[in-house]
This record gives C-alpha cells, sequence and structure tokens, in this order.
C-alpha cells in the first residue's frame, strides 16, 4: 500500500514536471503562435485606420521625412507668433495741419445776415500710436494658408489749435475780432481694422517658407482732444458779452473741432510691413559631422498638401559624402 | 513497475500540452508576440483618448530606410570579449512594425587567435531614449542591444565548439559595450529654438525687431508602418532682449 503511494505520488509529480515543462519550457505550439500573430496584425491594423482617421496620418513613399501640422497647432503658433513679434508697430506721424473756415449767419432783427467768419486751423504736431494684434484666424486652402489678422489701433498726439473770428455787422462790433490759440493734448481713440491676407507655403530646400500676402491697407487715425481743450472753448466763449456769445454759438467752435478731428488722418498700412519670409523653424540640416568625417544631406522638397485639418510636408534625404574636416 | 507508470504519467503530462509545441525559438516569439499585442493595445487607448497623435501635436514621421543610413554610418563596431574573441558588426537594418522599432546589427565574432575560425552573428536590439536636443534641436535616439544569434560558424571540427563559446560568453556585458560605441542615432531635422524678425520702417509704420522663444517637447513615438512617427508638442512666447542677445551670440559660434 505504501509503495502504491509512493508510484502515486511520482506518477504526479512527473506529470506536473512534464506539463509544467511543455507548458512554460518547450514553447507554445504552431497553431497557438498562429493565433497571437493574427491578434498583432489585428491590432496593428486597428492601430494604423485610428491613426488615419484621428491623426490624419498619411505617408509618402518617396519621403525620408514628412512633416504634419495641425491647423490647430498653426492657430496656436500664428496667435503667438502675432502676439509676439507684431506686438511692437508703432505708427508715427509729423506736421499735419487740418484747416476749416466758414461764414456764420444768425437771423436777427433785420432778416439772415453774415455775423462772422471763423478760421479753424488745427497743427497736429504729432500723433503717435501703436497696433495691437489680434488672434489671427486661419484657413487652409490648396498651396496657401487664407489669414485674418484684426488689428486695433490706439494712441495719442499733440497738436497746436488757432481759432480766429473776424465779427460782422454787428457782431463784429460787439465780439472784435478774436485770433486764440490752444496747445491741445489728445489720445487716439481704439479702432479695429481687419487685414485679409495669405500666407504663400513653398518648400525652399530643406525648409518650408511661409510668404505673408497683404494688400495695403486704409486705415483712419482720428483724434480726439482732451477735456482740457473743451473747457478752453467754453471758457472763450463764456467770457464774452450776450450778443458775441450768441454769434460765437452760432459758429459752434466745439462740433466743427470734433468733426474736423474725428474724420481721422488717412495713412495706409503698407502691406509690406508684414510681407517677409517666416521659415518655419523646422527644417533638414544641411551635414552632418560625425567622429572624424562631414557629411553632406541632400534635401529635396516631395509633397506639399494642405486639408483643411493638417499640413503636410515631406522631404527626401540622402546622405553622401562632405568634406572631411582638418 | 512503478517507475514505468511514473514515466508514463510524465509523457502524458507532456502530451496534455500538445505534442507540437515549439521550443525556445517558439517561445521567444510568443514573448514577443505579446509584448507587441500589450505595445498596441496602449496605443490604441491613447489614439482613442487623445493622449497620442491628437491635433495638438505637431507629426514628423521619418522613414526607417533614413534611420538605417544614419545607423550605418555609425558602424563597423568591434568589441573584444574576454579570453579570446573579437567581435566586429558591420551592417544594420531598421524596422518599425507594430509599435516596436527593431535594429539588426550583422557582423562576426572570430578567434582572436586563431582568426580563419569565425561565427556570423545577428545582434538584435531596438532605439530607445528619444529625446529633442538642447540647444541644437534634433531628435535623437539611442541603439539598445539585447540579445544576439550565432548564425553559421566557420572552422573545421571547431564549429560546435565555437558556436557554443560564443553563446556562452559573448553576453549582457559585450552587447552593453557594442551599444555604447554607437553614438545616439541624430535625425538631421533641426528645430529652431528661435523664430526672429528684423526691425523694417515702412512709411509711417515701424516695426521693432522681435523673437519667438519656442519650446519644443517630446510626447510620443510610434514606430509604424515604416515609420518612426514622433508627436512634438511645440509652443511659443515672445522672447526677452536678454535672451535674444544670447540666442544671437549663440547663433554667431555657430
Amino acid at each position: 500500500m505504501r509503495r502504491l503511494k509512493r508510484t502515486a505520488l511520482l506518477a504526479a509529480l512527473l506529470f506536473a514536471g512534464g506539463f509544467a515543462y511543455a507548458r512554460f519550457w518547450w514553447g507554445p505550439s504552431p497553431e497557438a503562435l498562429e493565433r497571437q500573430r493574427r491578434e498583432v496584425r489585428f491590432l496593428s491594423e486597428r492601430l494604423e485606420a485610428r491613426l488615419r482617421e484621428r491623426a490624419l496620418l498619411r505617408d509618402g513613399v518617396d519621403a525620408s521625412v514628412l512633416v504634419g501640422v495641425p491647423s490647430q497647432v498653426a492657430d496656436r503658433l500664428a496667435a503667438d507668433a502675432a502676439k509676439g513679434l507684431f506686438a511692437d508697430v508703432k505708427l508715427a506721424l509729423h506736421d499735419l495741419r487740418f484747416r476749416k473756415e466758414d461764414e456764420v449767419q444768425a437771423r436777427l432783427l433785420v432778416g439772415k445776415r453774415t455775423v462772422g467768419r471763423f478760421v479753424l486751423s488745427v497743427h497736429v504736431r504729432e500723433v503717435t500710436a501703436r497696433l495691437r494684434p489680434g488672434r489671427p484666424r486661419l484657413r487652409f486652402a490648396a498651396d496657401r494658408v487664407d489669414v485674418t489678422l484684426p488689428v486695433g489701433v490706439e494712441g495719442e498726439g499733440r497738436a497746436f489749435l488757432r481759432f480766429k473770428w473776424d465779427g460782422r455787422g454787428i457782431a463784429g462790433a460787439v465780439c472784435g475780432d478774436l485770433d486764440v490759440t490752444h496747445e491741445l493734448q489728445a489720445s487716439v481713440p481704439l479702432r479695429s481694422y481687419g487685414l485679409e491676407g495669405a500666407l504663400r507655403l513653398r518648400v525652399d530646400g530643406p525648409a518650408l517658407v511661409a510668404t505673408p500676402e497683404f494688400e495695403d491697407v486704409p486705415l483712419s487715425v482720428p483724434i480726439e482732444p482732451s477735456a482740457a481743450t473743451w473747457r478752453f472753448v467754453e471758457e472763450l466763449i463764456a467770457g464774452r458779452g450776450a450778443l458775441c456769445r450768441a454769434a460765437l454759438g452760432k459758429a459752434e467752435v466745439e462740433e466743427k473741432i470734433k468733426a474736423l478731428l474725428s474724420r481721422g488722418i488717412p495713412v495706409t498700412l503698407p502691406g509690406r510691413l508684414l510681407e517677409r519670409p517666416l521659415r518655419l523653424p523646422l527644417a533638414v540640416e544641411r551635414s552632418l559631422t560625425l567622429p572624424g568625417r562631414s557629411l553632406h544631406v541632400e534635401a529635396q522638397p516631395r509633397d506639399l498638401i494642405l486639408t483643411p485639418a493638417r499640413l503636410w510636408y515631406g522631404v527626401a534625404v540622402s546622405l553622401g559624402e562632405g568634406e572631411t574636416p582638418l | 513497475m512503478a517507475l514505468a507508470l511514473a514515466v508514463a504519467a510524465g509523457l502524458l503530462g507532456l502530451v496534455s500540452v500538445g505534442c507540437d509545441t515549439g521550443g525556445p525559438r517558439a517561445r521567444a516569439e510568443a514573448a514577443a508576440l505579446r509584448r507587441q499585442a500589450e505595445t498596441l493595445r496602449d496605443l490604441i487607448d491613447a489614439v482613442e483618448t487623445d493622449h497620442a497623435f491628437s491635433a495638438r501635436h505637431v507629426t514628423l514621421g521619418i522613414g526607417q530606410s533614413l534611420v538605417r543610413d544614419l545607423l550605418q554610418l555609425a558602424l563597423p563596431i568591434e568589441a573584444e570579449s574576454a579570453p579570446d574573441l573579437h567581435v566586429r558588426l558591420e551592417t544594420a537594418e531598421v524596422a518599425f512594425e507594430n509599435g516596436e522599432s527593431r535594429v539588426t546589427l550583422r557582423g562576426r565574432v572570430r578567434r582572436a587567435s586563431a582568426p580563419g575560425t569565425f561565427a556570423d552573428l545577428t545582434v538584435r536590439g531596438g532605439l530607445h531614449r528619444f529625446a529633442v536636443g538642447e540647444p541644437a534641436g534634433q531628435v535623437t535616439a539611442r541603439v539598445a542591444l539585447d540579445r544576439l544569434e550565432v548564425r553559421q560558424a566557420e572552422a573545421e571540427g571547431l564549429r560546435r565548439e565555437l558556436v557554443e563559446t560564443v553563446i556562452e560568453r559573448l553576453g549582457q556585458p559585450t552587447l552593453e559595450s557594442l551599444a555604447t560605441q554607437i553614438p545616439p542615432i541624430a535625425i538631421p531635422l533641426r528645430f529652431e529654438r528661435t523664430l526672429a524678425l528684423e526691425g523694417l520702417r515702412a512709411g509711417a509704420f515701424e516695426i521693432a525687431p522681435a523673437s519667438l522663444r519656442l519650446r519644443v517637447a517630446l510626447a510620443h513615438v510610434v514606430p509604424l508602418a515604416g515609420r518612426l512617427w514622433v508627436q512634438l508638442a511645440v509652443s511659443a512666447a515672445p522672447e526677452s532682449s536678454a535672451e535674444r542677445a544670447a540666442a544671437s551670440r549663440l547663433q554667431a559660434s555657430r
């Protein structure tokens, strides 16, 4: 009985040992391996399909290097570039002159009569404004990226204001002539413009180059006098007699100044200001240096494809012997 | 009688699993396939949850033939393995498939004392330690070697002995010594760290010189369909004048 038990135990141990050897050491059967290979193929195809759907991966047979830039990244980088590279654009205007003259008529007891003639001249000594770019909007299309760039213009200025009044008739007798000057401080209130243009893309050797194309943009820079100017006008009128005040009131000095300055100074924002080629910061190296040797890297552009979601470009890279460094 | 019974039970154990199992080579392949399946499942999960290959990243697709050419430039590499073996690896193959980068180096191992006695050697490994270099902005990777196979030995009467010696003595230290001789594989692509714009005056307008500092970080690397797909997170920030001056100095020194 005891011997039988020993034999059974030995048989069980050998069975377990044989099983473990075959299962864990001997290796899987060809069928099991084939199942695993099928699973890997299936997962690989599934991954490729997911990548083509989501990342819109594409392939260029001849291109050793493909670069894909999603429109979301391009949008973000363009916003950063507009903010970082065009944050300090100044507009400086000097020595601009505006003039407005007219006769002022009023209904008097004896009918409508000319009560005076005024000449309002403004000498803008200096206007300084800054252009503040907003967030650009990009749209990928064919070989270009359409760009809409909102720009705000805001600043300040100094001007010399002269008001000449030549009183006529009764007003002339009461008011006499006036010739007053005033140094005025002004602001350039924020006004926004939309610049429309495009980035023309081309692969230049090892790099992708975007050349902005923008038309000249006509701007109008309005000037808004400070409160001190309006106090000056009020005091100018308030210090006169009633008849004179009535005559000057008819001249509507304040409104005339406002109208003259609020039309704005016409300025052209030249497109060439923005039209400077931007080389995208990713490029193929021209040479490789290894211990004791230098290699020339030849880069041939292969593909440039823009879809609404992504920009792809491909470069065929080949390596050739360069000059050996001394 | 008892012994016969026990042996029969052992054989039964073998038969119960299947007689056509494939030995160490099949076991190694099964382990590799398990790893690949696991990697692929992780990648599918990452893509489906937008953690990889999202619209937030710039994608580089680097062909395996370019990486092979770059790796080939680092060859041949040689190592002496005590006491009498000399290893020289001369050719490289690179494959990017199923989420794995595979590097195969081929060459020969010889007896230093008898150069006519040699065995063809295949060393396998992969790329690892991917990085975007500072300050050059190049994508780099290192080669790791993890196993070797002896294909064929040439030396009458010594064949079996040489193969056994090679397998026994060329261990991990030799593989590490060979791998350290391969410099980092640098993809010849440069990510400029700054984007600069010269100052310009046009009419009443004047643009001041400005520059942007670009930050590039490696997000994911996926070897697939013959390419190494490298995902980069790129961001930009205006550069201070001090940083601009330092960048100009660096540019000038290049």
